[in-house]
């Protein structure tokens, strides 16, 4: 990346990037945490199909967004089943990213 | 920068990795889930074996051709993840295994992450087992055939 993103909407930078890199019919949702004190970043994704080769492939799509925010957060990738939808409880440093 | 090695030499690495892996097997016999996080530590090894033992490491230039980040003192790294500093951002063990073992790399972090849903989460949820031994199996298939040397790959991401 050139341009380097707004840190106040770096959740939401790094979320949009991923679901394009992964692409929405590969996805069931995914979420985004940044803690813009310690610029740390989770992404959690829920597969459309968790099959092994999904994950392979989703696990070689995300080595594209940690290069492209590797100078903005440390980032950390994690599968689950399904993305909660409930409201997250959060400190007031960290931003939220969700797409469902 | 590492103030202290874990472990200091290949041979002490492997003897670790293969602890670790003797411990899963046990686990794995019981039923236990924790045996994924055996295995992750007995990749974590070995990756770190292939590190100090491998030549790249001794040469800059070669180096620096495969990552202008990557120094001999990378040789040393034992985080996951990098780290901030006043130069920025260090590269972490997966960062290198990226770069240098790129044939690996998948399968080491989906290890990883196996590993990290058992120490803090829920456990291996949508991570199979079969997964997690299959992906340990990549990594200590290339490490049996002295494939973990960055001579032996192509380079990773940059």
């Amino acid at each position: 990346m050139t341009t380097r993103p707004d840190p106040a909407n770096l959740a939401v930078t790094i979320g949009e990037f991923s679901v394009d890199v992964v692409g929405r019919h590969n996805l069931r949702g995914l979420e985004v945490f940044v803690d813009s004190d310690e610029n740390t970043g989770s992404v959690t994704v829920a597969l459309a199909h968790n099959t092994d080769r999904a994950q392979k492939s989703a696990l070689a799509d995300f080595a594209d967004v940690e290069r492209a925010f590797f100078d903005d957060a440390i980032l950390s990738f994690s599968f689950v089943r399904d993305i909660d939808h409930a409201p997250p409880a959060v400190a007031p440093n960290v931003r939220h990213f969700s797409y469902a | 920068m590492i103030a202290r090695p874990f472990l200091r030499s290949v041979r002490s690495s492997v003897e670790r990795a293969d602890a670790a892996r003797a411990a899963a097997e046990t686990l794995r016999s019981a039923g236990d889930e924790w045996f994924a996080a055996c295995l992750a530590s007995s990749a974590y090894h070995l990756v770190k074996a292939a590190m100090l033992g491998d030549p790249i490491f001794d040469s800059p230039d070669e180096l620096r051709q495969r990552d202008p980040r990557l120094t001999p003192e990378s040789r040393f790294i034992t985080t996951h993840q990098g780290l901030r500093g006043a130069d920025g951002r260090s590269l972490g063990l997966t960062d290198v295994v990226r770069i240098l073992y790129p044939a690996i790399a998948v399968e080491y972090e989906r290890l990883h992450m196996a590993s990290r849903d058992i120490h803090y989460g829920d456990g291996l949820g949508v991570i199979s087992a079969e997964s997690v031994i299959d992906d340990y199996s990549v990594i200590r298939d290339a490490w049996d055939s002295e494939l973990l040397r960055a001579d032996e790959t192509e380079s990773g991401w940059s």
